[in-house]
């Protein structure tokens, strides 16, 4: 009954201010690098913010959109479970929300708390892929990756309809990475925009 | 005719007294026994071991069983390549060099390690875990080190293949058939960038008959308005992509044609390999 209430005075408070934020989950707050951050919903959304993301990238000819599964053992996570995520293990530090896009693509706005780490970096042919692998939390010794204190990572892109988490998922996993220390966002930045989550510049 | 058919019941009668006397098979097999009775079967460890018993164990798990030896490709070891164009690390090699009207250019490599640090940075600022990016020599480094030192170029080989042997990635169109890297290659397109950068004309694209190019073959291919020459080339051992389009168009440049033209049979521009008859492309 009080829910009933509560989501009518909000209901009725969005028609009186048509920008209202929403919070999401009584534990969408949480701190990173020493920030507070809130993750709410806003009810209105510019027009051009959804044409922008909704592009159909030029770099796929096919449909491209993504299974929900991409492989086995490797779960897929919807908001709630992304939510849930930054504010357990991503405060405590023992995980990282990875943001597989280029870097030009995220000047349009970010997941908070999300890193940067574009999707062909981690392939075998990069150089310095091991140094990425190092910096999640692998130990390597003698050309051999142990994962057992390496980061749990949830893996997103722009969305549904393109390939790169899939392309960095794999390659984390070519290299050893565990698959239950990795999960995909399949979402990606265009249904977290599009549902009116919380978004935040990307760090220059 | 009744004798006949008497034989005939007198053998059936037979064969069915076999058939269900079986008067002749070892005994029946019986399946209360086919496990065997238990029997207690105890593990222990001697105090001593019976080292006879172990050299036996030993020789008959090192004798050689036949092995049937699938046919597999020899494939030689090849220096680790990178992205980097041989064209970029020329021309920064003569801006480092202090060529005049020659400037640097940012080259694959460099944008690889700028945009790993990049990555290290943010996921440092997210944990707080610093990690350090290895600082080694680059290929360019040790190319403009061994001019600079005024070596030899046969010194100037060794020290090349000793990087790449070492883990330095080179440019791939110097990776030759036989796992090395072509410093001839390397040193005559420096030359060549350094007249052109002067202001010469690139080099004109030699006149190649199969007469004087070990490995060159020349074919007339028929088409509906006319002749056209196709030429082959089967590639030599110490030959790299760079030296072919050397080889053929006087200027490494022209190697991603040869590359475009043989995809089915190269898969990247290193992979280059003794035998291979490759086409060339015209252009």
């Amino acid at each position: 009954m009080n829910r009933t209430a509560f989501a009518c005075t909000l209901i009725g408070l969005a028609t009186v201010s048509a920008a209202e934020t929403f919070p999401v989950t009584e534990d969408a707050v949480f701190t990173f690098q020493g920030e507070e951050i809130v993750i709410s919903r806003t009810s209105v959304i510019a027009p051009a913010t959804i044409t922008a993301l909704t592009q159909i990238s030029a770099t796929c000819a096919a449909p491209c959109l993504s299974p929900m599964t991409i492989t086995e053992n490797v779960a897929t996570l919807g908001e709630l479970d992304v939510i849930q995520f930054l504010s357990s293990k991503v405060e405590t530090g023992d995980g990282l929300l990875v943001d597989a896009r280029n870097p030009d693509q995220r000047t349009g706005g970010i997941i908070p708390a999300s890193v940067n780490i574009p999707a062909t970096t981690v392939s075998p042919e990069n150089p310095y892929r091991n140094e990425i692998i190092m910096a999640l939390g692998a130990e390597q010794f003698e050309g051999i990756f142990d994962f057992s204190e390496a980061m749990s990572l949830v893996v997103f892109d722009a969305g549904p309809a393109t390939q790169d988490a899939q392309t960095l998922i794999f390659d984390l996993l070519g290299a050893g990475y565990p698959p239950e220390k990795i999960a995909y966002y399949r979402g990606g930045i265009q249904v977290w925009t599009t549902l009116g989550l919380t978004t935040a510049e990307a760090p220059q | 005719m009744i004798r006949t058919t008497i034989a005939l019941f007198a053998f059936a009668l037979v064969l069915c007294g076999l058939i269900i006397f079986r008067p002749f098979a070892d005994g029946e097999v019986n399946t209360a026994d086919r496990l065997g009775a238990p029997v207690d079967i105890e593990v222990t460890r001697a105090v001593t071991t019976d080292i006879e018993a172990l050299v036996r164990a030993t020789e008959t798990a090192t004798t050689p069983t036949a092995v049937v030896e699938a046919p597999r490709r020899v494939d030689v070891a090849r220096p680790d390549t990178d992205d980097t164009r041989l064209s970029d690390m020329t021309n920064n090699v003569l801006a480092e060099l202090g060529f005049a009207g020659v400037e640097p250019v940012t080259t694959n490599s460099q944008l690889q390690r700028q945009s790993t640090s990049d990555i290290l940075a943010g996921i440092e600022a997210a944990t707080g875990q610093h990690s350090v990016l290895d600082e080694h020599d680059s290929f360019e480094a040790i190319v403009i080190a061994a001019l600079r030192a005024g070596e030899t170029d046969e010194s100037i080989d060794r020290i090349v293949n000793d990087a790449a042997a070492n883990g330095v990635a080179v440019p791939e169109i110097l990776v030759t058939s036989d796992g090395r890297v072509d410093t001839s290659v390397m040193l005559a397109n420096i030359v060549t960038q350094a007249q052109m950068a002067a202001g010469a004309a690139a080099p004109a694209i030699p006149e190649v008959s199969p007469d004087d190019v070990q490995g060159m073959e020349v074919r007339v291919v028929q088409r509906a308005n006319d002749d056209v020459e196709a030429r082959f080339y089967t590639v030599q051992t110490g030959d790299s992509l760079g030296a072919i389009s050397i080889k053929f168009f006087g200027v490494i440049t022209h190697y991603e044609e040869i590359f475009e033209a043989n995809k089915g049979l190269l898969s990247s521009p290193d992979r280059i390999r003794v035998g291979q008859r490759l086409v060339i492309p015209q252009i």
